[in-house]
């Protein structure tokens, strides 16, 4: 064969066989095996007797995987982050950093992605704390993290979980069970909540979402909540974030807390503990009325108007939802006096056939009457 | 050997060019790095990093856990915790003869004067101290490394076989 | 490097029977041994002792050939590691994938090799028909190994089209739904075909296991047989071909006139003594050729070098896709088939019927009929024919785009639904572009053929345009079409 050909066979073996150095060194090169190295390091400044150091230095890098029960998670988290479990840590920067022992959930059983989110198989970092494309689930930021325990534990009042009972109160107090269905308990105006934390993972898009429908949902008849303090609207979030598809087997094989329902049926028999009025602050904005009510009274009518959420179906002066009429002029409508305001907020369907306004049964008759002077005063 | 049509090589001395046996060899070098190469890292991807089989790492609980004196069996897991005076060990309940899981240890009776285990499945007899006392097992049972885990529980390391003096002293 | 003591070693192993019971005869270093082991040895009596220089030269078949088996061979190795650490259960191929690219040492380079040499395959087999066509190396005798390869090619797709589901992420999943699909569209038997692609009414369990098992084993082995036949009868026709003044001393052509003449200077062997039947031995001028080894045989190993060295480099440096785990709630808008599928698809878009059946049906029939319609002797072995061949393929090629843009353009302008929502699926199957693109194609090729009084001609038209409006669908379907199948520009 010519000198020509011996030349490119030449050069081609020598490319292929760099080729294939390169693929060693890659597949060998790994990044938690840095971190690994780092770890023993550090192990090895902390061990006290022989036989520990002789354990640290007979370590070597190897795959840690936790197989969580009940599911087909297979959690790597732990390759990097291997002093979660060693109280000598506490001190330590991340990755090895120790994580407090929750009580009834090992590690070894539970793994860390059912409550933190990531990507359980992946072993970069990237990838493992799943902000990357494809993967729907990146690790959830750690105001929102109690959402994760609503996943598995269905009761009304989580004792580890404040944030999110408070978001579940909420949720009710609010009155977005008007528009909105969580397990078959709830109104159809709005889409169906039940699994909505495994549609919309972004905490920031419900923050937006509350304090702007339209702006993430063009077209929405969902009234603006920008109105309720931003630690409510968290604690609404991580509710939100709670609503998804339990890991299977991990739930069925915990017992539930509590019945399968968190929210209060919009029935007269139930009843949304009433809040005293010191306890709320009032945010609705509502323009003041020509005709003169006493001022304590207009007060008291406005916190009951914010308490019960009048404003997500109810517009007045702009503010307010269009689901139900808007009552910027109720005063001015014949036919309505106080006894057919009184009547209509205890059942409305009865006193306007058709509506689908929620009962407010839980209120006194004062109350009653409190807010009925009011909507006679908007004109 | 040449081409057809190709001009004839020069006749000279290649003098100050690559000899062809220069290039041939380290174009065959080449080749053969480039296909033994990987022939050798697909031996090594066919061994896997990970296996679903469980962890060999096995967290059995904390040493109040286990009263002294006693061989607890862990089924499951397919071990022995022993606790005696001197501290902890961990003995394989894996028969060596063909892996089937041995009985529990019972107290000593007519035939056999120490606690002894019993492999339901061909009658290998096994002390407490692994050795073999009847049957068709070839050697004694296994001991795994005992630990105490940093948050204080006991770790067993079946992938670490030791000797059966080794023992974890709490 | 061989000093005495390893030399001493070597001479004994080669001398020793164990050693001569398989390797008969030494290393061959004349010219004679040479011959005498392509013979000999299983492996490379494949190929001929000696190979005529024209089906040696680059430019002639581009060794696209060669280098299709090469992929299939690289994919074979690689697909066959990879059956280790994947299980066919929806439960579990994802998750297999992700263990590939995270926890198998080199899982993600086999299966990036995998990915790239499969595109890659599908890419050039079609490459290589096209170089079979133009160099009108159908002609007799080697129309069956056309067909032949016309069914290869079928089975490459099939190969990949099985392939795809395997990852059972959204592009696997939607893409073969949006394929079975396509197969349902066949009048009668078209929903029970894709009954029995899917084992069910959707893709699930049945679907991935029924893929695996055509794309591991049934297809892999029908392309083995097909493959070696393929192989065969190229030898049996007489090698790759060649343009025929390219061996004025060529003597006969086989069976031609039924009698066999031995060249000068050739070495027989005596076969057989039967009655009257004729040899298919072709038979050259023994010396225009050149000898297997080394030309062919070196020239054949750096082409695999060349070939394994490109699929490495992109398996290092380019990672196949793996999107999120398959969600049959959540189809991706829009569904895309697999490329080398998005032209059908695209002309799917227009009517169901022509573009799911008819295009698919006559584009295959009317390949495998090509030799049988192209009845010519003459321009065998010579690019495009003639200059005029030439031509006209260039224009073919060129006169598609616009005649294909022009046709969608007038379609989303004034397509027929538009101003007629009533109109039966009959006529709407009559006038799209699907329809009005295949019959202004074949009308085309039809004037061509009759102007030049040359069916070859007319043929060569016709395959250009195809190729053209094929590749140009395939373009559009893969980066001008968005949500709902709109037009979306790209940039």
């Amino acid at each position: 064969m010519s000198r020509r050909w011996l030349w490119v066979f030449t050069l081609l073996g020598v490319l292929n066989g760099i080729l294939f150095l390169v693929a060693l060194w890659r597949d060998y090169d790994r990044e938690w095996k840095r971190y690994q190295t780092a770890f023993f390091a550090l192990e090895g400044r902390k061990a006290r007797t022989a036989r520990e150091e002789e354990a640290v230095k007979a370590r070597r890098h190897e795959f840690i995987q936790v197989a969580v029960a009940g599911s087909t998670r297979m959690d790597r988290c732990m390759m990097c982050h291997l002093g979660v479990e060693d109280p000598r840590f506490a001190d330590a920067p991340q990755p090895f950093r120790t994580h407090p022992e929750i009580p009834k959930h090992p590690f070894e059983r539970f793994g860390c992605t059912v409550c933190h989110g990531g990507q359980d198989m992946a072993t970069t970092t990237q990838d493992a704390h799943g902000r990357v494309p494809f993967w729907e689930e990146p690790l959830l930021p750690a105001e929102y993290r109690q959402a994760t325990c609503g996943g598995c534990h269905f009761g009304a009042d989580l004792p580890g979980a404040p944030l999110l009972s408070r978001g579940r109160q909420l949720y009710a107090q609010r009155g977005c069970v008007a528009c909105h269905r969580i397990r078959g308990v709830g109104g159809a105006l709005g889409p169906d909540l039940t699994f909505v934390g495994s549609r919309k993972r972004d905490p920031a898009w419900h923050l937006r979402h509350f304090k702007e429908p339209q702006a993430t949902s063009p077209g929405s008849t969902m009234p603006p909540f920008k109105h309720l303090p931003e630690e409510e609207l968290k604690a609404l979030t991580v509710y939100m974030l709670s609503l998804r598809e339990a890991p299977q087997a991990l739930a069925a094989s915990t017992p539930l807390l509590a019945s399968i329902a968190p929210v209060a049926a919009p029935s007269p028999r139930t009843a949304v503990p009433p809040r005293a009025a010191a306890k709320e602050t009032v945010t609705a904005r509502v323009p003041s009325s020509p005709r003169p009510v006493s001022s304590d009274r207009l007060s008291r009518a406005k916190v009951l108007y914010a308490e019960k959420s009048c404003v997500a179906c109810h517009a007045i002066g702009g503010v307010g939802g269009k689901v139900g009429p808007d009552l910027t002029a109720e005063g001015g409508k014949t036919g309505r006096d106080l006894e057919w305001h009184v009547r209509h907020f205890r059942t409305p369907a009865a006193v306007v056939p058709g509506s689908i306004m929620p009962p407010l049964a839980d209120l006194s008759e004062d109350d009653l009457k409190t807010l009925a002077a009011y909507m006679l005063s908007l004109k | 050997m040449q081409r057809a049509g190709s001009p004839p090589e020069s006749t000279g001395p290649d003098q100050g060019r690559v000899s062809r046996r220069a290039l041939l060899g380290t174009g065959w070098c080449g080749f053969l790095l480039s296909i033994v190469g990987p022939a050798v890292a697909n031996i090594r991807f066919l061994f896997p990093n990970v296996v679903y089989e469980g962890p060999t790492l096995l967290k059995v609980g904390r040493p109040e856990d286990y009263a002294p004196g006693t061989i607890m069996v862990l089924e499951e897991q397919r071990l022995f915790i022993i606790r005696d005076p001197e501290g902890f060990r961990a003995l394989s309940a894996i028969c060596t003869h063909l892996r089937c899981t041995t009985g529990p240890f019972v107290q000593p009776n007519a035939q056999w004067k120490e606690s002894h285990s019993r492999c339901p499945c061909h009658g290998s007899v096994f002390a407490k101290d692994g050795r073999v006392l009847q049957g068709p097992a070839p050697r004694p049972l296994d001991f795994y490394r005992v630990s105490l885990a940093p948050d204080g529980r006991l770790i067993v390391d079946t992938a670490a076989i030791v000797a059966k003096g080794d023992v974890l002293k709490v | 490097m061989r000093n005495g003591w390893t030399s001493g070693i070597l001479d004994r192993v080669t001398a020793s029977q164990p050693w001569k019971s398989v390797f008969r005869h030494g290393y061959p270093a004349t010219e004679l041994d040479r011959m005498a082991t392509m013979f000999t040895n299983f492996f490379l009596h494949l190929l001929p002792a000696k190979v005529h220089p024209n089906s040696l030269r680059l430019t002639y078949t581009w060794a696209l050939g060669m280098v299709t088996f090469y992929l299939t061979a690289i994919l074979f190795v690689t697909g066959f590691l990879l059956m280790f650490f994947y299980i066919p259960a929806t439960d579990w191929a994802y998750r297999n994938m992700k263990d590939l690219q995270f926890a198998v040492s080199f899982g993600l380079l086999l299966r990036n090799m995998h990915r790239w040499a499969a595109h890659g395959m599908v890419a050039l087999v079609f490459l290589h028909m096209c170089r079979v066509f133009y160099t009108a190396s159908y002609r007799p005798p080697r129309e069956f190994n056309w067909v032949l390869g016309v069914l290869l090619w079928l089975l490459t797709l099939g190969l990949s089209f099985t392939g795809y589901l395997l990852p059972w992420d959204q592009l696997a999943f939607w893409a073969i739904t949006v394929g079975t699909s396509i197969a349902s569209y066949p009048p009668w038997i078209g929903e029970t075909l894709r009954v029995l692609m899917l084992g069910g009414q959707q893709v699930g369990q049945g679907a991935l296991l029924r893929f695996y098992v055509l794309h591991v084993a049934i297809l892999p082995a029908v392309l083995g047989v097909l493959v070696a036949i393929h192989f065969w009868r190229v030898r049996k026709d007489g090698g790759l071909s060649r343009p025929e003044g390219a061996s004025p001393a060529a003597v006969s052509s086989p069976g031609a006139e039924g009698r066999f003449v031995p060249g000068p200077q050739k070495t027989y062997a005596l076969m057989e003594v039967v009655q009257g039947t004729t040899p298919m031995a072709t038979t050259q001028a023994p010396e225009e050729e050149v000898p297997t080894w080394p030309q062919l045989l070196f020239r054949l190993l750096v082409l695999f070098q060349l070939v394994l060295g490109v699929i490495v480099l992109l398996g290092i440096f380019f990672d196949a896709p793996l999107e999120e785990l398959a969600n049959p709630t959540h189809p991706p808008n829009p569904a895309k088939a697999p490329w080398y599928f998005l032209g059908l698809q695209e002309l799917v878009s227009y009517s169901a019927l022509v573009g799911g059946v008819v295009v698919p049906g006559l584009l295959v029939l009317g390949l495998m009929s090509i030799p049988y319609v192209d009845r010519a002797v003459k321009g065998e072995g010579i690019w495009f024919t003639s200059a005029q061949g030439k031509r006209i393929a260039l224009w073919s090629f060129l006169g598609t785009i616009p005649f294909t843009l022009g046709l969608l353009y007038l379609n989303t302008r004034f397509g027929l639904r538009r101003f007629f929502p009533d109109a039966t699926q009959g006529v709407v199957d009559l006038l799209n572009p699907a329809t009005l693109l295949l019959v202004g194609i074949a009308a085309f090729s039809i004037i061509v053929g009759r102007c030049t009084h040359s069916r070859r001609m007319a043929a060569i038209a016709l395959f250009s345009s195809y190729v053209s409006g094929y590749v140009l669908l395939m373009v559009i379907g893969t980066f001008f079409r968005g949500p709902n199948w709109d037009w979306v520009w790209p940039w």
